[in-house]
Parts: structure tokens; C-alpha cells; sequence
């Protein structure tokens, strides 16, 4: 049986380029290849006269990072020494809760203001206005304050994230200087 | 960090700036609490005012409130939809906003700290 596998596995192998097989060999995930199929690369490559390079640290289980977290958050998370007066996963909780309530607020703000207005309340009963100045500029001038208060909320929240992100980025380089 | 530690390592404008850092996080909580509250309380408040217009109005008519709501229902609920979006609104942004600035401070805190550590081991060493 263990005769078969291992030949399956060297004509699996033996029909890949050297390059793939050595980006295998050096890669040394033990999670993907069994232990037999390395044992079969090694052997396929000295076949080919090729050098063996140095393998890196075997991957034995793969992590769950978090894709939402960038990799100095990542960083930040796993360092040793924390901060005393603050929490890194509150900061970065905080960072994920502004950018969701910046998109909220584009939208709430957008739908109650258009909401309130007559040309579009007689557009959902389905009547369409009467082209008249006293109902269009006042339209007019509440879709313009809409994109202004859309403007206002979404730089003042992103510029909160971004505020904090840098603090956050000096704090942990002030840590750096101790 | 402990009360005699803290009077030892914080300078009296760090202690006023985590002073303020507390207040700003207890605040937001409150904030957020309050618009929650007053959008749940968007129908109540609306069902009072209604009843004040109409004991003003002598031709007024034994309509209730739901009554007077299904005449107009498109324009009653967006009147109340945009009432209640615009309250929770309002509670998201100061609960992030004084979250922020409570955060902010604390890093700015630690930071001076920080480099006051490093200052004072640099002139130990010296």
C-alpha cells in the first residue's frame, strides 16, 4: 500500500517543473504534504542533480488571521509589551465601528433628507410635480446641504480613524524608544 | 497601574488629561443610552405634540392619533422613520466620536510617558 501511495505520489510530483517542486520543498508546509511526499521530493530532485536549498520552519497548522486586520495591526496585537492606559483591540474595534457608522451615516443622511422632500414623497405616491420654481429650488438647494452634511460627517469620522491610527502607530514607536 | 505608582509616573496635566479620557468614555455610554432612548420615545413625543395641536385647534376633530397618521401614512412615516434614523445617528457618531477622543487621549498619555521613561533612563545612565 505504502509502495503504490509513494509511487502515485512520484508521478504526481515527477511531472512538475523543478521550480514549483523546490518552491514546495522550501515552503515545508506539512499541512498540504504528507511527510512520504517530501520524502519523495527530496528524492526527485537529487534525481534532477539539483541542489536542495534550505528548507524554512515547517508549517504544521496554518494561523486564522483576521483579513480585516492590516499586518501592523497584526503587529501591534502581538507584541509582548502592551500599553498600560489603553487597549490595542479596543483601538482597532473602535477604527472598524467609525468606518461603519461613516457609511450609515452617508446613507441615513441621504435617505432623510431626500425623504422630506416633496418632489420625492410625490414620486413614491406616484405623481410626478409639476415643473414649478417654489417645489424644484427648494429641492435643489436640500440635495446641495445633503452632499454638504454627507461631506462634513464622512471627512470629520475618517479623519477621527485616521487620527487614532497615527496615535496609535506614535505610541507604539514611542515604545520602540523606551 | 496602582494609586501611589499612578501620583509617582503621571505628571498633574497627564492626571487631568486621563481625567478627561474617563469622562469622554463614560460619556459616550450616556450619549449613546439617551438617543437610543429618545428614538424609542419618537411616537410618544409625536402622539403629545399632535394632541397639543389639536386642543388648540377649536375645529378640531375626534380623530386619534392613528387616525390622523392613516390619513397621511406615507408622509406620517417617513416623518417618524427619519426621526428615529436621525436620533440613532446621532448616538452612533458621539458614542465613536468621545470613544475616540477618550482613546486618543490615553495614547497620548502613554506616549509621553514613553519617552519620559526613556529620557530619564538616558540621563540615569549619563
Amino acid at each position: 500500500m505504502n509502495k503504490e501511495l509513494r509511487e502515485q505520489i512520484y508521478k504526481n510530483l515527477n511531472i512538475k517543473e523543478t521550480d514549483e517542486l523546490l518552491d514546495i520543498w522550501q515552503t515545508n508546509d506539512r499541512v498540504e504534504w504528507s511527510d512520504l511526499a517530501f520524502e519523495v521530493l527530496e528524492e526527485i530532485l537529487k534525481q534532477r542533480k539539483v541542489k536542495l536549498p534550505k528548507q524554512k520552519e515547517p508549517i504544521t497548522e496554518y494561523k486564522e488571521e483576521d483579513e480585516n486586520l492590516e499586518e501592523w495591526e497584526t503587529k501591534l496585537l502581538d507584541k509582548e509589551d502592551q500599553p498600560e492606559f489603553y487597549d490595542v483591540l479596543e483601538v482597532l474595534s473602535l477604527k472598524d465601528n467609525i468606518n461603519k457608522v461613516t457609511k450609515a451615516a452617508v446613507i441615513i443622511i441621504i435617505v432623510t433628507r431626500l425623504l422630506n422632500t416633496y418632489v420625492i414623497q410625490s414620486l413614491i405616491i406616484g405623481e410626478i410635480p409639476t415643473f414649478d420654481v417654489n417645489i424644484f429650488l427648494p429641492f435643489f438647494i436640500t440635495i446641495l446641504a445633503t452632499g454638504l452634511y454627507v461631506a462634513i460627517a464622512y471627512f470629520s469620522l475618517q479623519a477621527l480613524a485616521y487620527i487614532l491610527r497615527i496615535l496609535m502607530e506614535m505610541e507604539f514607536n514611542s515604545r520602540n524608544a523606551k | 497601574m496602582n494609586e501611589e505608582e499612578r501620583e509617582y509616573v503621571l505628571t498633574e496635566n497627564q492626571d487631568r488629561l486621563l481625567s478627561f479620557a474617563g469622562w469622554a468614555k463614560n460619556l459616550a455610554w450616556v450619549a449613546l443610552v439617551i438617543h437610543i432612548i429618545l428614538a424609542i420615545l419618537v411616537i410618544p413625543e409625536d402622539m403629545i405634540f399632535q394632541q397639543r395641536i389639536n386642543s388648540l385647534n377649536l375645529n378640531s376633530s375626534s380623530l386619534d392619533y392613528w387616525d390622523q397618521m392613516s390619513l397621511f401614512p406615507l408622509h406620517s412615516l417617513i416623518t417618524i422613520g427619519t426621526n428615529i434614523l436621525n436620533n440613532l445617528l446621532s448616538g452612533a457618531i458621539y458614542y465613536v466620536v468621545l470613544k475616540g477622543i477618550s482613546l486618543g487621549l490615553y495614547m497620548l498619555v502613554e506616549t509621553d510617558i514613553n519617552y519620559r521613561e526613556k529620557e530619564s533612563a538616558e540621563e540615569n545612565h549619563e
